[in-house]
């Protein structure tokens, strides 16, 4: 599925992460590590938000640098603290999302009801609570048909109830075809959620376990 | 100094003058650097104000807009969740946090209090002692009484914030992804906007107003749009560090780099529709209506390029200005030789290249 060969990414003249050569399949990973060790890094690079050098190269098709468009449109990813603006709406995220990562609304708004936010999707973000907006944020890393999806710290934030609903939803999309790349300092039982393997984040680098 | 002084410093005053770099660097250019003897310049200046109470008037407007831009300001740093903090300063007594807050405000307010300063003596020397009253007057209840504000922001934050409002744009329209940033200068840049837009017509209108070419010559207008455009590179600045901030997620969305640039096009477009409208007066009088489509492309241009140059090691206002400066100083030279269409076509071909080179191997450092 996605593949990293000779991958660097520097911070000023800071080594951060070497991923010689990774390849990670399909299924529902976990990224384990220390504060520090590269773990949203990793993810951000893969999103396509942060420069690096090597590749990176989706299903053997599509190369983050040459094939761009194609590799975000796979690529969805949700923050662990995300960030947006104030004044705009729910409704606005929702429908650039679906506009451009080419999703069904109906089915967004079916998420955020499952989330309870749906109440709040007229109203501007700078309303929201820090609970709300990160739910607001892991419903956008579902809309479109990704391949993968990277959640940075997904249950951080939310309450219990909503912690149990992203895990449901995540098994469904993954009955569904789609793979995970999951960062989380907080242990799931089996019963709520099922990892293929993990992937540790130490030594500067990221490799399988 | 205590340490609650020291921190409001930090986070107030130095913020407040390195967010406004810009716009006191363009001041002071056109203040002191344009005029060949600003001290005689100045002197002028300050005799007709203290001998004309309406243009002392409109100076005192001038400086209670200051003031209200401080004011919002304070405010807003004061609102803000990074600083939320600073609430633990209501342990100190009332009285020690209106001078710390007065200690704050007299520093933001200097510029103005250093001028009006010097319009006072000059009123006493000139025996215009009701001007020089006047003057101490208004700077004595502004110096004064805005730290009271404060002291509200900090003890009760809503209600301050409800003083000073002012409407923002609340249609439930969708808004188009290009135009979040003209959105984010709607709803929390609104001065700046008023400040940047209000000089920037008023230089075009009163250059379409007031400038009588002998023969048909495009490039007074030409170089008229370049300060137009410089005008605008603090708003720039401020919309690149929104796209940093807040519209990170962009970058996942699959769009190709041209549509990108296209939107940053549109964008400056939309931004610059009031100069592209009032320009159109300017037909017949300064340019031909078939000058007119090249000619709006070298604001439009400028201000991509200045966009542009963000992305690359123009990380602050100070070097930003800098870059601006050297941009517009090579534009100057080569507009005189009448090659203002192919320049600004090629700044926009620039920019683009620039943008397509920079924009996904940018970091915010």
């Amino acid at each position: 599925m996605l593949q990293f060969v000779d991958v660097q990414k520097f911070y000023g003249s800071f080594l951060a992460i070497t991923i010689p050569s990774l390849i990670i399949n399909e299924g529902v990973w976990w990224v384990q590590g220390e504060n520090g060790s590269g773990k949203t890094t990793f993810l951000k690079m893969i999103a396509g938000l942060h420069p690096f050098t090597g590749s990176i190269m989706l299903d053997g098709k599509f190369d983050i640098k040459n094939q761009r468009r194609e590799f975000v449109k796979r690529i969805n990813y949700a923050e662990a603290e995300p960030l947006y603006p104030s004044f705009l709406t729910a409704r606005d995220l929702v429908e650039l999302y679906c506009e451009t990562k080419g999703g069904d609304i109906q089915q967004a708004k079916e998420l955020l009801k499952e989330l309870h936010v749906l109440d709040a999707y007229d109203k501007t973000i700078g309303s929201y609570s820090s609970g709300m907006v990160k739910k607001l944020s892991l419903v956008l890393a579902f809309i479109g048909q990704p391949k993968v999806i990277l959640l940075d710290e997904p249950l951080i934030t939310i309450d219990a109830s909503a912690v149990n609903t992203i895990c449901a939803i995540i098994s469904d999309s993954y009955k569904k075809g789609v793979s995970f790349i999951i960062t989380s300092h907080q242990a799931l039982t089996s019963e709520q959620l099922t990892f293929t393997g993990k992937l540790l984040a130490e030594s500067r680098t990221i490799h399988t376990k | 100094m205590p340490t609650a002084l020291f921190i409001l410093q930090k986070l107030l005053v130095n913020y407040f003058y390195r967010v406004n770099a810009g716009l006191f660097i363009f001041l002071f250019f056109v203040l002191f650097g344009l005029p060949q003897l600003p001290v005689a310049f100045h002197y002028s200046l300050i005799t007709g104000i203290v001998q004309s109470q309406t243009f002392l008037g409109l100076v005192m407007l001038i400086w209670l807009l200051y003031n209200l831009k401080c004011i919002a300001y304070i405010i807003q740093q004061l609102q803000h969740q990074q600083q939320s903090f600073l609430f633990v300063m209501n342990c100190l007594s009332l009285k020690k946090i209106y001078l710390y807050k007065l200690f704050v405000h007299l520093q933001v307010y200097l510029p103005v209090l250093l001028y009006s300063i010097a319009i006072f003596v000059v009123a006493l020397k000139k025996q215009q002692y009701l001007c020089a009253l006047e003057i101490m007057a208004f700077n004595c209840t502004v110096l004064l009484l805005t730290p009271f504000v404060y002291v509200f922001a900090l003890q009760q934050r809503k209600l301050t914030s409800r003083l000073i409002f002012i409407p923002a744009l609340r249609l439930q329209l969708r808004k188009p992804c290009f135009l979040f940033p003209l959105y984010f200068l709607f709803a929390s840049r609104k001065q700046m906007l008023l400040i940047t837009k209000a000089f920037s017509l008023f230089l075009l209108y009163g250059f379409i107003a007031l400038y009588e070419p002998e023969r048909h010559d495009i490039r007074p207008i030409q170089l008229c749009l370049l300060i137009t455009a410089a005008s605008h590179c603090a708003i720039i600045y401020e919309i690149r560090i929104f796209e940093d901030q807040y519209l990170g997620f962009i970058r996942n969305l699959p769009f190709t780099t041209a549509s990108r640039f296209l939107r940053i096009v549109a964008l400056y477009i939309c931004l610059l529709l009031p100069e592209l409208i009032l320009l159109l007066k300017g037909i017949e009088l300064q340019f031909l209506i078939t000058d007119y489509p090249l000619l709006i492309v070298m604001p439009i241009a400028l201000l991509c390029m200045f966009h542009v140059v963000l992305l690359l090691e123009v990380t602050t206002m100070e070097q930003l200005i800098r870059t601006v400066f050297g941009i517009i100083a090579g534009c100057f030279f080569i507009i005189l030789y009448n090659y203002g269409f192919p320049l600004s076509l090629a700044i926009l071909a620039l920019a683009f290249i620039l943008y397509k080179s920079y924009y996904y191997e940018y970091e915010k450092q």
